[in-house]
């Protein structure tokens, strides 16, 4: 059945084994890495400290180029099921490698300079960055429940002591024992999650529980019409307790099901903060080191929201499960409604640079869960868009669910980098020992720190949404999705989207406009020495534009990991749907390729000047241009995608 | 309807006994009594271990969690020497504090006694996995077998995250020794002190008079910046 499987029975266990290794070369990587750095940590003084980082940072280079080189190729069209099926090797996960490494190599780039200035330097830092790296690899990853509650605990412990770390601050410890202990909660109730799916399903893998839960279900309704017998008491006495006990096996199965999955969905969702399990949120932003911060709010989203995708969107996608009465998608909808108020009308409220990123962080998770619902949505209950279901609307649903996950991708990606640019601002501000956050000691920045403030603003608006930065093609996209789908609760969703966009641009821009036009204070903060988050903070802000111009070409990379989403990988069918989004792409190319031959030719025929500048207008026009580079995703974009040729 | 076999009267009477005695883990005031409390529950989940017939895994459950980690745990608050008079046994909690708490014990224990009688009354059973099929089931030679080829990365993985685990303790306690370090070198001010986490009877040992107040990192922003280099 599963034909990359048939192969290693051949190899020894040994071989086998390498060979997954290679398909893990970028996960791999990063493990080793970890634990090479300990050791030079074990060997290296005070002053290696800076040595350390590149070595850090070289590592981080070397699993992205292996990701790179995967990316795109062929081979990973229909995924590889590597471990005995424990994790997989697909488009999604390498696109999300990718992201993730880029967000592990800021990390790296500017926490070492905060901690530094704020005299809490300690080696192992990196060597911890990297762990946490590693378990947000493995939910990229998972193909097992065991293997995403694995990703999450990997994750979350290396966290909480990056968040900890600062001996010298109270709040720091604060904001780590808040976290932890939130953090420990919820890695408990997904436990407990996991345990009942294991329960109606018996399997962990997520290919197995996805069919287990379609026998669940069939077995509830087969014995839904004795269920109306016995309350209509038409059964006779003597086969009653007979069909009671049916009854009770087919019920048994849905009935530890459904709270197995709204566990599972309550401990990821306190991960990613969504409301009403955000109450830790702010507290663990502000205490913690600013590159930390940056880390929680870009690198462990990105974790979370893979985990949410792969399990609610790529599992739980039954009808059953995502268009009746008690399904999963009504809660996230009414949670994303909710989480985008929240969060968007107290960042209203913060005088706290770091507290109003996090309460942003908070509204910008409402907005991607309307993705994960709009995905989900296509998947389980795309046949009921059209009154007379056939084949071709059935691959429309699945070819707009795909488009819906790519649209979370993108958002995803997008936010990770403007934030990731933010926190380096936030990190730079300060001096004489403490951090400058309240906003009224960002006044004036502009005259001050031209270059932080300019970051900032770039980094800012593409969190706003303003049009040309990245973080507008995300919500565009997340919510042209939402809008394909025929329900009028998504619609609703969306509007309350719009509404709440135009909230957030008000507490984004009042910063802006608090950098540049107000008075510096008498006494100004200065900025912590080292280079790293100025780096950092620029690439950022050269990428949110970069994204934004070029938003095609990380477009067509999303797609790509998207298409098939919900197919199990290694058994071709996925494989099929990429086929068709690469003859799709050829197509458009070539259509492209002639339609600037024939402006060439038009071009050419009555002056010389206007064939010089073709580069820009071409990267202008979103829909038709070509991707910078497109052709061959092979060589995919790196860890921070080069701007626009 | 009602086919209890000894097997499941002892299952609930340790699964019971887990729970009371996890209750009371969290419970008590007094860490070494929490300790003791644990390694009952620890017995009492490896008794269910082999009522599952996974012998292997309640050996281990033993000697591992009740041995060798609940030695840990008492050395380490032998070692930490816990305060057990602090703050919070004296704040005695609001009036809406306390009911919230018992509510939502009451609640708790209300449903937790709901799931097992509508357990008992009902007999619900799953289909579950199917665990007859394997002979050895729970044996060490099967427990090997699996950890070394079906979950070979999860058992590499879980090593990365107990690593996690370490670097992390090492990085909290050390700090603590470096606070001491650096306080000593530099002279606190009470207020920066306070603010380091120092607590008042470590002062004594640290009290020479150092050159230059510069250790004032870590203030909240609200009280505003003190002292501070020149």
């Amino acid at each position: 059945m599963f034909a990359p499987q048939a192969q290693p029975e051949t190899l020894t266990a040994g071989q086998t084994a390498l060979e997954n290794i290679g398909h893990l070369a970028p996960m791999m990587i990063v493990a080793l890495w970890s634990l090479l750095h300990l050791l030079a940590d074990a060997f290296a003084g005070a002053g290696m400290r800076q040595f350390q980082r590149r070595l850090a940072l070289v590592g981080i280079g070397l699993a992205a180029a292996a990701a790179a080189s995967q990316f795109g190729t062929i081979e990973y069209d229909d995924g590889t099921l590597v471990f005995s099926g424990f994790l997989v090797v697909d488009q999604f996960s390498l696109l999300l490698d990718l992201g993730l490494l880029a967000v592990a190599a800021a990390v790296v780039g500017f926490g070492g300079d905060y901690a530094r200035a704020h005299r809490f330097e300690y080696g192992e830092q990196e060597s911890l960055v990297l762990i946490a790296v590693f378990g947000m690899m493995i939910l990229a990853h998972a193909a097992d429940l065991i293997a995403l509650f694995l990703g999450i605990e990997t994750m979350s412990i290396a966290v909480y002591v990056l968040v900890g770390a600062r001996w010298n601050n109270r709040r720091s410890a604060e904001a780590a024992m808040k976290y932890f202990l939130v953090g420990a909660f919820s890695s408990g109730l997904l436990l407990m999650g996991i345990a009942l799916i294991y329960g109606a399903t018996g399997a962990t893998s997520f290919i197995e529980v996805s069919h287990g839960i379609k026998n669940v279900f069939r077995e509830w309704l087969e014995v839904q019409p004795l269920v109306e017998d016995i309350e209509a008491q038409t059964v006779s006495a003597s086969v009653r307790a007979q069909v009671e006990a049916r009854v009770a096996l087919g019920i048994a199965p849905a009935a530890l099901a459904i709270p197995g999955i709204l566990l599972t969905l309550t401990g990821l969702l306190f991960k990613i903060s969504a409301v009403p399990f955000h109450m830790w949120t702010p507290d663990a932003y502000e205490g913690a080191p600013s590159p930390a911060t940056g880390f929680m709010a870009a690198g462990v989203k990105i974790g979370g929201i893979a985990a949410l995708l792969k399990l609610f969107v790529g599992v739980f996608y039954l009808k059953r499960l995502v268009a009746s009465g008690y399904a999963w998608t009504n809660i996230v909808s009414v949670l994303a409604l909710v989480t985008m108020i929240v969060g968007n009308l107290a960042a209203v409220r913060q005088t706290n640079v770091k507290r109003m990123l996090a309460y942003s962080s908070v509204a910008h998770v409402g907005y991607i869960l309307v993705g994960i619902v709009a995905a989900a949505s296509f998947y389980g209950s795309g046949m009921r868009t059209s009154v007379a279901a056939s084949a071709d609307q059935l691959g429309w649903a699945h070819e707009m669910g795909d488009a819906a996950v790519a649209s979370v991708l993108f958002y995803v990606l997008a936010y990770a980098v403007a934030t990731m640019g933010a926190f380096a601002c936030v990190s730079l501000l300060g001096g004489r020992g403490r951090e400058a956050t309240q906003s009224h000691e960002w006044s004036g920045l502009a005259q001050r720190h031209p270059a932080v403030a300019l970051a900032m603003t770039v980094c800012l608006l593409s969190l706003m949404g303003m049009p040309p930065m990245a973080g507008f093609f995300g919500k565009l996209f997340v919510f042209k999705a939402a809008l394909t789908h025929t329900s009028i609760w998504l619609r609703v969703l969306v509007i309350v989207a719009l509404v709440n966009a135009v909230i957030g641009a008000y507490y984004y821009l009042r910063l802006i406009v608090s950098m540049y036009f107000r008075p510096a204070p008498a006494d100004p903060v200065g900025i912590i020495p080292g280079r790293g988050a100025m780096v950092v903070a620029a690439v950022a802000a050269a990428a949110s534009i970069a994204l934004g111009v070029g938003a095609e070409g990380l477009m067509r990379r999303t797609q790509l990991a998207a298409s098939g989403f919900v197919y199990p990988p290694g058994v071709g069918a996925k494989g099929e749907w990429v086929d068709k989004l690469r003859a799709r792409w050829e197509a458009a190319d070539e259509a492209e390729v002639l339609a600037d031959m024939q402006a060439e030719d038009a071009a050419e025929a009555p002056s010389e000047p206007a064939a010089a500048p073709p580069a820009e207008p071409d990267a202008k026009a979103p829909p038709a241009a070509p991707a910078p580079g497109g052709q061959d995703d092979a060589k995919a974009a790196a860890p921070t995608p080069t701007p626009t040729p | 309807m009602f086919e209890t076999s000894a097997a499941e009267i002892i299952f609930y009477l340790f699964a019971a006994l887990a729970v009371g005695s996890a209750l009371a883990t969290v419970t008590r005031k007094n860490p070494v009594v929490a300790a003791v409390w644990l390694v009952a529950t620890f017995f009492a989940v490896a008794v269910n271990y082999v009522l599952l017939t996974a012998t292997f895994l309640a050996a281990i459950q033993v000697l591992v969690y009740a041995g060798a980690m609940m030695v840990l745990f008492v050395f380490v608050i032998m070692v930490l020497d816990v305060d057990e008079t602090g703050d919070a046994e004296h704040r005695r909690p609001s009036r809406i504090g306390r009911v919230g708490y018992y509510g939502a014990v009451g609640l708790g224990v209300g449903f937790v006694l709901w799931v097992l009688g509508g357990t008992l009354a009902r007999l619900y059973t799953t289909t579950g996995a199917d665990l007859a099929g394997q002979p050895d089931f729970g044996t060490a030679n099967a427990v090997g077998r699996a950890l070394f080829t079906d979950y070979l990365f999860a058992f590499e993985a879980i090593s990365l995250l107990l690593m996690a685990a370490v670097i992390g303790a090492v990085v909290v306690a050390r700090s603590r020794r470096e606070r001491l370090k650096e306080a000593a070198q530099v002279g606190l001010d009470p207020e920066a002190r306070h603010a380091a986490g120092l607590h008042e009877h470590e002062a004594g040992d640290l009290a020479a008079p150092g050159p230059t107040p510069e250790f004032d990192f870590g203030l909240p922003s609200a009280s505003g910046h003190r002292g501070g280099t020149t």
